[in-house]
């Protein structure tokens, strides 16, 4: 503490209404960056690799479908004066974003890219090209490529294969893949360099496995950036994976023939006391990926760069009526957000039922908020630690910090609220602004049981975060 | 027809086709994302891919799953709808013994490849008419043959007329009644389509006496209590052509019929959205159609709860046959606000109204005075001098919406009348969320008062947790028309000028 000052404080300043940016009128980003897509105000382009996969998206100040026809348009990527390069362009996405493959010969740097209908210039934009950003594109597959199945989960020794694009020009020994945190030996990888082929990364994993579950998480990085994390099935002798949400092998069967079983989402959400707090109730149509959204932890306990805020799908909905909750300080309001904390205590949700799912009744504790005087401390290796009364929270709730500032990558850590410590790496020093929640555990979720009205069974997750946004700053000096 | 159990790997989702399929009284496929599409066993669907994509090839299949089933059932493939060699559309009639609720709908081809599901919620009766943009496709029996009603053959009273509709399901052909405006008809008859599967039609006869005549007089059907979707047809009370809202003549009406096209403008102000678009465009009979809406009785002062139509089997407006039409060459436009600022408006060719950026929309908000807006042309093929009123803002005079909840029975509210013009009526609709029906209240705007019947509304099965929504807006009677002749040709000219409403929505 002698060169550092710490302060905590609350986060008072309430942020200031901003003028929204004039939108970018055009956009050219890796596929695998989807949260830029359709985000009018995106500033900045995805970094792209040579020979990649890229979408390209383009608008006026009227939505407007400027590019329906494939066959008329043409993109252009000028690499120096006088001197461009055409993109092969693949599918048109919709009609103003078409999909395209970028040339082999590009070189790294930020170049102008053109998009021509019927060989007139359309909007022109920057690329930026480095020697490789890999992103992966489809679900992890078995050695033969095909999507693997919560009921065909992977054992030890198994191969799996990622699909993505953008590997760019590196070698085997850039390329690293880890299975929740086991290093992954690479067994092949093939470039596709023509064509609308996709990049394939090919791992085995390890004989003996310390790990199973439907969503175990896998992560590859390439070339020093990390992909995605994605969830792969994993199950000590292959078969159906143990899924968190408890379905029964028939609803992953469904789920793995591609259709979509019932799941209820029921969140209570609290900001704080300076903040907000509202609850929200779905009963929807889910399939591999929502089920996936619903049940799958990026990561446990420790601390991880934030991964992409992916759009979320929008799902079905299915009609069981109306949801009311009672708490400890009466009856919400429904739907909108009321000033002010949850309080600790009982809760109970309760439906009028609908045309799909009769009415249903669930009860809920929610713990204590985090508080602002948890005690703050630098550690001797300039770790950051932060302790709590763990005796207040239950096994299954976990204690989550997370920090964006909108231009560092951000992070996120996670321990089970029960331990009441947990340590942050001395990267702390960059933080501003953290939200500090307690939340529920999708390894620990809490289910209830829900009926349809044609008889089918299925599962209802009830969920909560409790956070409060605290400034920590910490200052060379000893100044605040 | 027995059960069929698949258990075919469908293709990854990220890289399935998505398949939609729609009522045959919803043409363009209209359809909220976030809710099953409302069907009913053994009737007639479309069956398309959403991309458009061709069909190719033969040997499809469509297999319904009831949803926490792994056991489909299959639905037969009755038709397809090719044009110049592409095959976009399918027709499929739905099987009889699956059981109601939600079920996923996967269209499979030859190699069983298969779609990505698209759910659907079967019921046992989802019956609505079959129309083209919104006109009942409807025919009058005469001598035993049958004749298309037109806007220059409409029906009259005693005739028999012939109306095709879909998704009558289980229930019984005497459970159907029509709504022809606002009076009630007993159909003749409700059967099958002979050479049709999956379509019923319904004959009726003309009543006599009707309150309403015009080129698009509503008509619905409703078994057991719902009305799903409104249509039109044509009704006289003469020999002769119908009597168009927008004062088309008989030769105009014979063009239209013929398939022809007249020119149109539309100019609209909306202050709400802070809207001014020019929309022009030689139009047909389908964009005149939607372009005029159905006719209506005349205002009345005084309140009913009306029933929100429209389960879902989609939306009548936003289908159109003909092809859209480039916008008229009307040259240099100037729009003139009440304060006399200028400014070029928007021009957009006639059809779906794209979604627009309003720098000013989402500003600060003032009352706003209203006042008269003027359109001007200049150095186009046609001489426009528009003027259009928009009524000030609906400002209620010391209204508390949830003391009025909480009173119930009959109130008061109150404007200032001296605000309005004679055309002009004040609309309260007070709603909730998720509820089939509201209460509407009229009265004259310049009255500057009406009694609102609170304790009907209050009498609207709902829970606390549907939230109250009240809205009160200025309409005219009748839409105002403008003289309108461009290259030598008289066409129609519709100008719409909406003020800002009055909206509540209970926090």
């Amino acid at each position: 503490m002698t060169h550092f000052t710490l302060v905590v404080q609350l986060l008072l300043a309430a942020l200031g209404a901003q003028d929204w940016p004039e939108p970018r009128r055009l956009l050219a980003y890796h596929p695998a960056d989807e949260w830029v897509a359709g985000n009018f105000f995106a500033d900045e382009p995805s970094e792209l690799a040579a020979s990649s996969l890229a979408i390209v998206q383009v608008w006026n100040d009227r939505l407007h479908c400027l590019l329906p026809d494939k066959a008329r348009v043409r993109v252009q990527v000028r690499v120096q004066a006088g001197r461009t390069l055409e993109a092969e362009v693949v599918s048109i996405l919709h009609c103003s974003a078409v999909q395209v493959r970028l040339p082999a010969k590009l070189p790294s740097g930020t170049h102008e890219i053109t998009v021509l209908y019927d060989n007139a210039k359309l909007e022109s934009g920057e690329v930026r090209i480095v020697r490789s950003y890999f992103g992966v594109l489809k679900p992890v597959g078995d050695a033969a490529g095909t999507r693997m199945k919560l009921t065909g989960a992977a054992s030890g020794g198994s191969v799996i294969s990622l699909f993505g694009t953008g590997l760019g020009d590196v070698s085997r020994e850039e390329i690293r893949g880890e299975l929740d945190g086991t290093p992954l030996a690479l067994l092949d990888m093939e470039r596709e360099d023509s064509g609308a082929g996709l990049d394939v990364l090919r791992f085995r994993l390890p004989a003996q496995l310390t790990v199973e579950g439907c969503y175990v998480p896998m992560a590859v990085r390439v070339a020093g950036k990390w992909s995605d994390i994605l969830p792969v099935a994993v199950s000590p002798s292959g078969g159906a994976c143990r899924h968190p949400l408890g379905l029964p092998p028939q609803q992953m069967e469904i789920l793995d023939s591609g259709r979509s079983i019932g799941l209820a989402s029921v969140q209570l959400t609290s900001t704080g006391q300076r903040g907000w707090s509202r609850y929200s109730a779905a009963m929807t149509l889910a399939g591999l990926d929502l089920v996936a959204e619903a049940a799958f932890e990026r990561h446990a306990e420790g601390c991880r760069t934030l991964p992409p805020n992916r759009p979320r799908a929008y799902p079905v909905m299915l009609d069981g009526g109306t949801v009311s909750v009672r708490g400890p300080g009466g009856v919400l309001p429904p739907e909108d957000s009321v000033q002010g904390a949850l309080p600790p205590g009982a809760y109970v949700v309760q439906t009028t039922g609908g045309l799909d799912v009769p009415p249903f009744s669930v009860q809920v504790r929610i713990p204590e908020p985090p508080r602002p005087a948890q005690r703050v401390r630098r550690l001797a290796n300039d770790d950051l630690s932060i302790e709590w009364d763990g005796a207040k929270y239950e096994e299954g709730e976990v204690f989550t910090v997370s920090a964006f500032d909108g231009r560092e990558p951000g992070f996120i850590c996670k321990a089970p609220a029960r331990a009441g410590i947990m340590t942050i790496p001395a990267r702390a020093e960059r933080i501003g602004r953290v939200a500090v929640a307690v939340e529920r555990s999708k390894q620990h979720p809490q289910l209830f049981p829900l009926l349809m009205s044609n008889g089918a069974r299925f599962q209802g997750i009830m969920d909560y975060s409790l956070s409060e946004d605290f400034s920590i700053f910490v200052q060379p000096g000893g100044q605040p | 027809m027995s059960p069929v159990i698949v258990l075919a790997a469908l293709a990854p989702l990220a890289w399935g086709e998505q398949v939609e399929l729609a009522h045959p009284a919803n043409p363009s496929f209209a359809r909220s994302l976030q809710s099953p599409a409302p069907l009913a066993v053994g009737m007639r669907v479309g069956v398309r891919l959403a991309s458009r994509r061709c069909l190719e090839g033969d040997g499809w299949k469509l297999r319904l799953y009831p949803l926490g089933s792994l056991q489909g059932y299959e639905a037969s493939i009755i038709g397809a709808r090719t044009a110049d060699g592409c095959t976009r559309e399918l027709d499929a009639l739905l099987p009889h013994d699956i059981p109601m609720g939600v079920a996923e709908a996967v269209l499979t081809d030859s190699r069983d490849h298969s779609s990505e599901p698209q759910a659907v919620r079967l019921n046992p009766v989802q019956f609505a008419l079959l129309h083209n943009a919104g006109r009942a496709m409807a025919q009058r029996m005469e001598g035993g043959r049958l004749q298309p009603l037109s806007l220059t053959a409409p029906a009259r009273a005693g005739d028999r007329i012939l109306v095709r509709a879909a998704g009558l399901g289980r229930a019984r052909a005497e459970e159907v009644r029509l709504r022809l405006a606002q009076t009630r008809v007993r159909p003749l008859s409700v059967r099958a389509v002979a050479g049709e599967p999956g379509l019923e039609e319904i004959e009726f006869e003309m009543p006599a006496n009707l309150s309403l005549l015009g080129c698009y007089v509503p008509l619905a059907t409703e078994v057991n209590g719902v009305e799903e979707n409104v249509v039109s047809i044509p009704v006289a009370g003469a020999v002769g052509p119908c009597r168009h809202q927008l004062g088309l003549t008989e030769a105009q009406l014979l063009l239209l019929d013929t398939g022809g096209r007249i020119p149109l403008v539309e100019f609209l102000i909306d202050r709400n959205f802070n809207l001014a678009v020019v929309s022009s465009g030689m139009a047909g009979s389908d964009l005149i159609a939607s372009s005029t809406g159905h006719d209506q009785p005349p205002l009345q002062s005084g309140c009913q709860v009306s029933r929100t139509t429209g389960g879902g089997v989609g939306d009548a407006v936003y289908y159109w046959e003909e092809q859209l039409a480039d916008k008229l060459p009307l040259g240099d436009l100037e729009l003139t606000s009440p304060d006399g600022s200028k400014e070029n408006p928007r021009h957009e060719r006639l059809g779906p109204i794209g979604v627009y950026f309003s720098p000013g929309g989402f500003g600060p908000r003032v009352p706003d005075p209203g006042g008269v807006w003027q359109l001007r042309a200049s150095n186009g093929d046609a001489s426009i001098d528009w003027r259009v009123r928009v009524p000030p803002e609906v400002q209620p005079e010391e209204l508390d919406p949830a003391a009025l909840l909480a009173e119930g029975g009959i109130q008061q509210v109150r404007w200032n009348g001296g605000d309005y013009l004679e055309s002009e009526w004040m609309i309260f609709r007070l709603r909730r969320d998720n509820t089939a029906s509201e209460l509407v209240c009229a009265a004259p705007a310049p009255d500057g008062r009406m009694s609102v019947d609170i304790g009907r509304f209050l009498k609207i099965p709902s829970d606390a947790a549907q939230r109250p929504y009240l809205q009160m807006s200025v309409w005219r009677q009748a839409p105002l028309l403008s003289p309108l002749r461009i290259g030598g040709t008289d066409g129609v000219g519709i100008t719409i000028g909406l003020g800002r409403s009055y909206t509540w929505v209970r926090r």
